[in-house]
């Protein structure tokens, strides 16, 4: 016996509209983290187990129940991927804002305008405590995908307008060795001279 | 679906047996009558070139996904980590501390 037509159009529906949801979410998330996202992939692999029993089940009751838990399984893939992403990213960006002004200033870098940085903080936070309260609901979670990534801009920003870790040794290191550089012989002459 | 035998060959109409060598020799007449070349140039070229010859597009269109552009960025050059769980959870503990307090 074929599936009929409404279980054929609710499994249309989940493959074209909410199935590349997920699976670009999954993705995205493995590119902006660099982690393996395992939880999101057996989320995923879930969905095919509950699509497969919704078409060997001759039972239409039983496939529309299998359909929507497949649905449930896009759903919980897609938003907890973002959310990882999403907070993620929000704590490295908090790792790159520790430094005191006078610090940019010594290494002669450009000083952060701390409002827009605060800013970009705040919006952040409120995005993930947006996108939290939003992924279980059901009519809501595809907005709480748009927190999410709009709270991964946000940290991405700020990472872009401060120096990473590794630069701002970089600078101390170069100008530590400058001053080094330029005070040895200074010192050495006038060790000559008032010797 | 065309079912073709070695050995016995399908009738095909009241004269003609269907063989591989018969359908060989059909497909080359059928390629040298839609272009330029002779049954030895066929039998000798790539599939690729007798489809060009032919003006088929054998290969699907590539699907543009918007994620690619990171890829193509260089991002695939990450080298993806295994984390494990309880950091992750740890990551999330520590994010609702910062949303509580906030």
């Amino acid at each position: 016996m074929g599936i009929s037509p409404i279980v054929d159009s609710k499994l249309k529906w989940i493959l074209d509209d909410a199935y590349p949801l997920a699976r670009h979410s999954v993705i995205y998330s493995e590119v902006v983290m660099g982690e393996l996202n395992y939880s999101g992939i057996a989320e995923l692999r879930d969905v095919l187990d509950h699509i497969q029993r919704a078409l060997d089940t001759d039972n239409e009751e039983d496939a529309l129940k299998d359909l929507e838990a497949a649905y449930e399984h896009i759903r919980r893939g897609a938003v907890e991927s973002l959310q990882r992403a999403a907070t993620k990213t929000f704590f490295d960006a908090l790792q790159v804002i520790r430094y005191p002004n006078l610090m940019y200033k010594i290494l002669l870098h450009e000083v952060p305008d701390k409002g827009q940085i605060r800013d970009l903080r705040m919006k952040a936070m409120e995005k993930i405590a947006n996108g939290r309260s939003h992924k279980s609901d059901k009519g809501k979670w595809k907005n709480s995908i748009e927190d999410f990534k709009d709270a991964i801009d946000a940290s991405n920003e700020i990472v872009d307008k401060l120096p990473n870790k590794a630069e701002f040794r970089f600078r101390l290191l170069t100008i530590v060795g400058v001053i080094i550089t330029i005070a040895s012989p200074l010192l050495s002459f006038l060790y000559i001279l008032f010797r | 679906m065309l079912n073709i035998k070695h050995s016995k060959g399908i009738k095909m109409g009241k004269e003609r047996e269907l063989t591989i060598e018969s359908l060989n020799v059909e497909l080359i007449d059928a390629i040298a009558a839609k272009t330029s070349l002779s049954a030895e140039e066929i039998k000798k070229l790539d599939m690729e070139e007798i489809e060009k010859k032919l003006d088929i597009k054998a290969r699907a269109q590539k699907i543009h996904f918007a994620w690619e552009e990171g890829e193509k960025m260089g991002l695939q050059l990450l080298p993806y980590k295994f984390v494990p769980k309880g950091v992750i959870d740890k990551r999330e503990r520590q994010m609702d501390m910062v949303l509580k307090n906030r």
